[in-house]
């Protein structure tokens, strides 16, 4: 399902999307929701929290949300809520602050956010917030970037940005810029096409974007599109796959590359999707 | 060697077919030594007249050449099995006990064991061993270090449990450098633990202790450095419960004077750590994980005038007393940037 929306999204921002099965695409995701409302990753397997917001976000890029049950959705969302406000991904209990991020994004896009605890929601969010102003997966565990882009765009959604150290943050995200222009997800770390995302993003949410070398980011970018398949991979000349060509085209659309749709931060999709469903995230300025 | 998918169901009702003979040798060796400590598949790529499994002390392999095949029987098997009817779950128990040490990242199998668990269909104690061998083959496995807390929620505690957790990240952790998963696994077995028996200074001693270690011989490790002010924050919040066990604190602490509070304790700790972080910082070159270290100390009280000093050192390190300091380079320039920056942000 993942793969799915990935490859959708990349198709989408480059205007492609009609070359796609969208058909097909509906079909399977009809047949991966369960009972419960939840959505599998496949036919047959069970549902959880990622694949749910996946499907989600593959039904708004085709404007099929009336496809599959979206209320059973929303109460399956609701269900993973614990009463510390933070979110399980499936029945079986693992918490993530990953979770609160799919669950709230889940919901905006069902435009059902009233279905949850908003303010115990935030404020597991926020008590995964480090001194340095990164965030982690629960309370007090390491800063990542991955983890800053989930709990920053959670805040962004539920209207929250101010709870966040925007200067520590937005610096400390500019520092996982290493010399080759390409960023990494924590310190001392190898630079990743994927953190042209996380990191972006999360600057771009947070209005700090300029912070950033956007020149030397762009060429490590295209450094690590494959000449051959057209793909893009982690780090230049390595295998590339549906989940780097993603985040590689994405960063490149926040970066303003005029080829491409522009990107909405939050949600990771076509800004004209976001707006068609007259969604407008929290965003902070300088 | 290729079959139809299609077949899978047929086989597995004869018990002499290739795949199910694979997966009772594997099973014979995971029962006969509860004791196996690594999994991996070994690269022979020709069926030989032997069996494919490889049992040689304590380790499991299983070669290369009939890995898609038993994988595939496995897989497709698992799905196909209803364990309430005709007792299929003893079925169910083996195929996806080999398809997850074959493909570990299948959430749903390790759910259909946890669904047998549940039920009193199966003890856990062979999960703790399939989660292990997929942990020794794969470090980072999110899905089997999952799986184990879920375990560790369920079963009844054996009493080195704590122990057995902590020995297992620290293989996880020295395996794949940063690992993520094996320090959050940590954090979360040392926060259950207290959430079971409460605080405990002897095992907050301890772990500081192995910490201390650990980061001297990982200075790039950002995660182990993380583990290190997760344990000082620990000590922070628990400086109530560590007054009233002065005599172990200072016991534990190497407080000669034996007049501390535990306030002072914690100070001191910091300012320990902190001569130590400039030690580290002026003798090995370009590491950032010591800079949001020493951050991390400084916020945490120990700021004062003298850290324009340090920055004056690491300009000029000649003037240090660390004679083995290296030389000053653009990535340590970039680090004194970064600090400063921050500095006169933190200062604000």
């Amino acid at each position: 399902m993942n793969g799915i929306y990935w490859s959708l999204t990349a198709m989408d921002l480059m205007g492609k999307l009609g070359e796609m099965d969208r058909d097909g695409i509906i079909l399977f995701i009809k047949q991966c929701q369960h009972e419960n409302g939840g959505i599998g990753a496949s036919v047959d397997h069970d549902p959880h929290l990622l694949y749910t917001l996946s499907a989600v976000q593959i039904l708004c890029l085709y404007d099929a949300l009336d496809a599959i049950d979206c209320e059973k959705i929303v109460n399956y969302v609701k269900k993973l809520q614990n009463d510390d406000g933070s979110f399980c991904g499936d029945q079986w209990g693992e918490v993530d602050t990953r979770f609160s991020m799919c669950a709230v994004a889940c919901l905006a896009l069902l435009g059902r956010l009233d279905a949850i605890n908003i303010d115990n929601a935030v404020n597991f969010v926020i008590s995964c917030m480090n001194f340095d102003g990164g965030f982690g997966c629960r309370p007090g565990s390491e800063s990542h970037s991955g983890q800053v882009y989930c709990c920053v765009g959670m805040l962004s959604i539920t209207g929250h940005l101010h709870l966040i150290k925007a200067d520590s943050l937005g610096w400390w995200l500019c520092e996982r810029q290493l010399p080759s222009g390409g960023l990494n997800g924590r310190p001392e770390k190898l630079p990743d096409v994927c953190y042209s995302w996380w990191v972006v993003a999360s600057l771009r949410i947070i209005g700090r974007v300029d912070w950033l070398d956007k020149n030397q980011l762009r060429k490590f970018i295209m450094a690590c599109q494959d000449v051959e398949t057209g793909g893009f991979s982690d780090r230049p000349n390595d295998m590339p796959d549906p989940f780097h060509t993603l985040f590689g085209l994405a960063g490149l659309s926040l970066l303003g590359e005029s080829s491409l749709k522009t990107i909405n931060p939050v949600f990771c999709m076509p800004q004209q999707v976001i707006s068609r469903l007259k969604i407008q995230p929290q965003m902070l300025s300088l | 060697m290729q079959r139809d998918p299609s077949d899978y169901k047929k086989m597995a009702h004869d018990p002499y077919c290739l795949e199910e003979r694979i997966i009772s040798d594997l099973q014979a060796v995971m029962k006969k030594d509860p004791n196996l400590e690594e999994f991996d598949v070994v690269p022979v790529t020709e069926a030989k007249n032997r069996s494919p499994i490889i049992h040689i002390s304590h380790n499991l392999g299983i070669e290369v050449w009939c890995v898609k095949t038993v994988f595939m029987y496995c897989y497709e098997n698992s799905f196909k099995l209803d364990p309430m009817w005709k007792k299929e779950y003893l079925r169910l128990e083996r195929y996806t006990r080999v398809a997850l040490l074959l493909n570990p990242n299948i959430a749903t199998l390790w759910n259909t064991r946890k669904r047998l668990i549940a039920n009193h269909l199966l003890d856990g104690d062979c999960d703790f061993l399939i989660s292990k061998l997929v942990l020794s083959q794969k470090p980072k496995c999110v899905e089997a270090l999952s799986h184990r807390r879920w375990l560790l929620q369920q079963v009844s505690l054996d009493p080195q449990w704590v122990e057995t957790e902590l020995s297992l990240c620290d293989r996880l952790s020295s395996r794949m450098k940063c690992n993520y998963h094996a320090w959050s696994h940590r954090q979360w077995v040392y926060s259950q633990s207290l959430k079971l028996q409460g605080f405990n200074l002897n095992l907050w001693a301890s772990e500081f202790e192995i910490s201390d270690v650990w980061t001297k011989f990982h200075l790039s490790d950002h995660s182990g450095w993380h583990y290190r002010k997760f344990l000082l924050d620990h000590f922070r919040q628990n400086l109530g419960k560590i007054e009233q066990n002065m005599d172990i604190a200072r016991k534990v602490l190497g407080d000669s004077t034996g007049t501390a509070t535990s306030s002072q304790l914690y100070m001191n700790l910091l300012n320990e750590e902190l001569q130590k972080n400039q030690d580290l910082i002026l003798s090995f070159n370009a590491h950032e994980t010591l800079w949001y270290y020493r951050r991390f100390l400084l916020q945490a009280g120990t700021i004062d005038h003298s850290e324009s000093l340090f920055i004056e050192k690491c300009c000029n390190p000649a003037k240090s007393n660390c004679n083995s300091a290296n030389n000053v380079d653009a990535i340590q320039m970039r680090y004194l940037e970064h600090h400063r920056r921050w500095l006169s942000d933190f200062c604000l």
